[in-house]
């Protein structure tokens, strides 16, 4: 690790925001996901890179700055322990500041852009943070040494203070700032084992959630700008799109409105407020070439998947004698599985403020990825230097994915620079339904042999999903895709011979990242799979997978503590029980659904049992947060997710025709968080993914039909 | 011109009568505790008071709220629903959250001890987040807080 002290750096004002100490420190980043199936050369990230900042204040606190997007997982509280912990500050003496746009000091190099991916910000920080609070705190204590002229074995740091007990003489952080300045960072500093932690590994409030309870929390929607319009957009309703032609009038007669603004692609209302811009819009009748992708509606796209499935697609793993494993079974099973196109729904529809200066643009709004916005803009407006276009973060309504996306603050920047005037352009709830970058739809097909003794001897499929690392990247043509097969050929089970192919096909429906990615379709066909094939095999679900799992202890102690925390197999009169199993992004869970379900299909949950191996944790709460959060968004689009495809339009619009999971249907959700081991897993996506199949086992066990595709609510069931 | 008590305060507005109440709030008060989320009465993300009933309030018409009492999550001040929200850690993005609160003191305000059938009778918002089950704990122990307040 490089850090560097800047004299320069030094304020010596009497403010309590003055500046006092700002060290660089360098973070390396590992990929977003482990399992990177294809070549790795553009996308292994072996390098250091800066991604953060510290801050000593005069008032005695320290800011940090932090590169991740608070998403709602509570990275902004998560970042600073860590920090915190090593420094040995009081967790109320740490403040966050999000980070400024710096791309070659925040980048993410997964996809060149400054982006908070997956749940992996704290991931990926555990390590150079405690390094950087730790390095920085013996950098004081010498400075306090030096000071006082003791040896550095009698200065004791604490709370953001250094004291040579002996002589009862103390110094603060601040006020020892200018002689670490001068000094060389000490490197190599052993950090704290786990057993002396005194912040980390303790439920610990997170800092936001007063703002967040108070409605003092500023969202992108809730911006104001001097001078600004708020405007509403209608882009073409399908993909590839472009606008032929619009009568302005009828927008024009309505009270409010300003503009009617066309771009290529899109007609936009400005006004004096939302409603009239909405009105306004709604009063237009625009006229679209619709391209070639309106073409497509869901039939079509299913149908060419499924043809795929009869084609030898790329390899994703080859391993053992599948050939042999299944000509010579007991018993082989075969199935074919779907799920559909999935929206994010974020609660917070995507908007942007704009302000286009001719030199430079700045914008207003929550994202996940300011870099992409930057480097996005740079090509849409030549005229402005990328050093010009400013993003400045606010809180998120959700992000799950969707809020990496460029697309509204580049339409907001078009708008503000034909209006002459900062501009607030808010996504109706229909306009963000309808042009989505969704989770993709598949089809899958599997294949299970079983021997004599109910044992599976080998696992194959295919699977046909579009590419969500091509859209990521904005290449068609990238030739393999690590996202299509997670979930389905990970470690977490072993077989004696696995084999997957997958297809990549382009029906040019946009899709994008969904919290669980590749793993939360691909987990409920492996998981609901496996459920059949325990059927099959006469054996209990959880039994059989202890055997497929049984090669690493922690997943042993998982399934054990899953079972016994469930009372497995002895459900209250009346109940049913599903489990599933799924490693995903770093992490293990388990979950048992207990329902029942009624003759005309009506599930009423009554416990699910969660059991997770998140590896090392900060903070426990956020972790069952985290936890109960996930398992409402598997449960969500196991349930409802459902968005259809008319000639190249979606045919959902509002969440009336895309429902969302109430506080009704979510029963009692006991999370265990099995003991830390020493490297980080991630809590934010992880529950997500055994929720479908937990499900549709327990739906199996009650019904004894197998729900083999997404939602189930087109299979008759529904929410008692 | 639509005159609207919000808060306790009168105001003149020169918005269109059909103008729905949330976007007044936002848009012409600057009150943005109310959320959209869908502006079709699904997700309560909008939730305000009106007369001292929980409404939806991306759907009132603004004229329709004419010399009525309005109140928005801006008027609670360390409300007992919102120190059980602290209390319990309920946000995750918070976006639903003014909706929620508003919607569980609208509760609490005509019942003060719901039950958990109670609670998810009335509480009909929508959290993408799923805080659903700190909700409900939070709801308990707010009202729990009522009664000592008022025994
Ligand atoms: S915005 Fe009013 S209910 Fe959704
Ligand atoms: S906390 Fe995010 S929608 Fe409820």
């Amino acid at each position: 690790m490089k850090m560097e002290v800047s004299r320069r750096e030094f304020l010596q004002g009497s403010g309590s925001a003055a500046a006092s100490l700002v060290i660089g420190f360098h973070v390396p980043l590992k990929p977003a996901r482990a399992q990177f199936g294809g070549p790795p050369e553009p996308f292994v990230v072996d390098r250091d890179m800066v991604n953060a900042y510290l801050t000593f204040n005069s008032d005695e606190t320290v800011s940090i700055v932090s590169a991740a997007a608070e998403l709602g997982q509570g990275s902004l509280t998560s970042l600073p322990m860590l920090i915190a912990e090593e420094l040995e500050l009081a967790l109320e003496q740490v403040r966050i500041e999000q980070a400024p746009l710096n791309e070659s000091a925040f980048k993410n190099r997964l996809f060149g852009y400054q982006t908070t991916v997956g749940t992996s910000a704290v991931r990926w920080a555990f390590d150079p943070l405690r390094q950087l609070g730790a390095n920085t705190r013996e950098l004081l204590r010498n400075a306090a040494a030096v000071t006082w002229d003791i040896p550095l074995e009698e200065t004791v740091a604490d709370r953001g203070r250094v004291t040579h007990p002996a002589s009862g003489r103390s110094l603060s952080y601040f006020e020892l700032g200018e002689t670490a300045a001068g000094m060389e960072i000490p490197t190599d500093v052993p950090l704290k084992p786990q057993s002396e932690w005194r912040i980390l590994g303790t439920p610990f409030p997170r800092w936001d959630t007063e703002a967040k309870s108070t409605a003092t929390a500023n969202y992108g929607i809730d911006m104001q700008v001097e001078g600004m319009v708020v405007a509403t957009i209608a882009a073409t309703p399908v993909p590839g799109g472009t606008l032929r032609s619009v009568d302005p009038e009828p927008a024009l007669s309505v009270n409010g409105v300003e503009e009617v603004v066309t771009l290529d692609d899109a007609v936009v209302v400005t006004a004096t407020n939302y409603w009239s811009a909405k009105k306004g819009l709604d009063a237009l009748d625009p006229q679209w070439d619709l391209g070639p992708v309106a073409a497509r509606n869901s039939e079509n796209i299913r149908e060419e998947m499924l043809h795929l499935l009869d084609q030898p697609g790329n390899e994703a793993v080859n391993e053992g004698d599948i050939e042999s494993a299944m000509q010579e079974a007991a018993q082989v099973v075969t199935a074919t599985y779907e799920a559909p196109y999935w929206a994010h729904a974020t609660l917070e529809p995507l908007n942007a403020t704009a302000d286009y200066r001719g030199d430079s643009i700045e914008f207003w709004l929550g994202t996940q990825s300011p870099g992409r916005i930057q480097s996005m803009c740079a090509l849409t407006f030549p005229e402005v230097p990328q050093e010009n276009i400013i993003v400045n973060n606010q809180y998120l309504g959700g992000g799950f994915g969707r809020r990496g996306d460029p697309m509204a603050p580049e339409q907001a920047a078009l708008v503000s620079r034909q209006v002459g005037k900062p501009v607030k352009l808010i996504w109706s709830r229909e306009e963000d339904m309808t042009h989505g970058a969704y989770r993709p739809k598949s089809v899958i097909r599997m294949e299970g042999s079983l021997d004599g003794e109910g044992r599976v001897t080998g696992f194959r499929g295919r699977i046909a999903v579009q590419s969500t690392l091509a859209s990521l990247i904005d290449n068609p043509d990238v030739p393999f895709d690590p996202f299509a097969t997670e979930g389905l050929i990970d470690d977490d089970y072993r077989f004696p011979a696995l084999n997957f192919e997958y297809h990549s096909p382009r029906p040019g429906i946009p899709v994008g990242f969904y919290r669980g990615v590749g793993f939360i379709h691909n987990t409920f066909y492996r998981e609901s799979f496996m459920d059949e094939l325990a059927h099959a095999a006469g054996r209990d679900p959880i039994e059989f997978r202890l055997e497929l799992a049984g090669h690493r202890e922690r997943n042993v102690l998982l399934l054990n503590t899953l079972a016994e925390r469930s009372n497995w197999g002895h459900p209250a009169p009346g109940n049913v029980q599903g489990v599933a199993f799924a490693y995903s992004d770093e992490s293990t869970v388990g979950e048992v659904f207990e329902a029942s379900v009624s003759d005309d299909g009506r599930v009423r949950l009554h416990k699910i049992t969660c059991v997770c191996d998140v590896g090392v944790y900060m903070n426990p709460m956020m972790i069952e947060h985290q936890m109960e959060s996930a398992i409402t968004w598997g449960l969500t689009s196991a349930m409802y997710g459902e968005i259809l495809i008319d000639n190249g339009a979606t045919r959902q619009r509002n969440f009336n025709e895309y429902e969302l999971v109430r506080i009704s249907h979510i029963p009692e959700i006991d999370t265990v968080i099995l003991p830390p081991t020493d490297t980080p897993g991630s809590g934010g996506e992880c529950g997500a993914p055994p929720a479908p199949p937990a499900l549709a086992n327990a739906i199996c066990a009650a019904t004894g039909s197998r729900l083999r595709s997404m939602p189930f609510r087109i299979h008759g069931i529904s929410f008692a | 011109m639509i005159t609207l008590t919000v808060n306790g305060q009168t105001h003149q507005i020169d918005a269109e009568p059909d103008t729905p109440l949330l976007w007044v709030l936002r848009d012409f008060l600057g009150h943005n505790g109310a959320k959209y989320g869908c502006g079709i009465a699904y997700c309560g993300a909008c939730t305000v008071h009106v007369d001292g009933n929980a409404v939806r309030s991306c759907i009132v018409p603004a004229s329709a709220a004419e010399g009525s009492d309005i109140r928005t999550i801006e008027d609670l001040d360390n409300h007992p629903v919102q120190q059980a929200w602290i209390e319990h850690q309920v946000p995750q993005c918070g976006y639903c959250q003014s909706g929620m609160i508003m919607a569980a003191k609208g509760l609490l305000d005509r019942n003060p001890e719901p039950s958990d059938a109670d609670i998810d009778a009335a509480i009909t918002n929508v959290c993408r987040c799923g805080t659903y089950t700190r909700i409900r704990t939070a709801i308990h122990t707010a009202a729990a807080t009522m009664r000592e307040a008022r025994s």
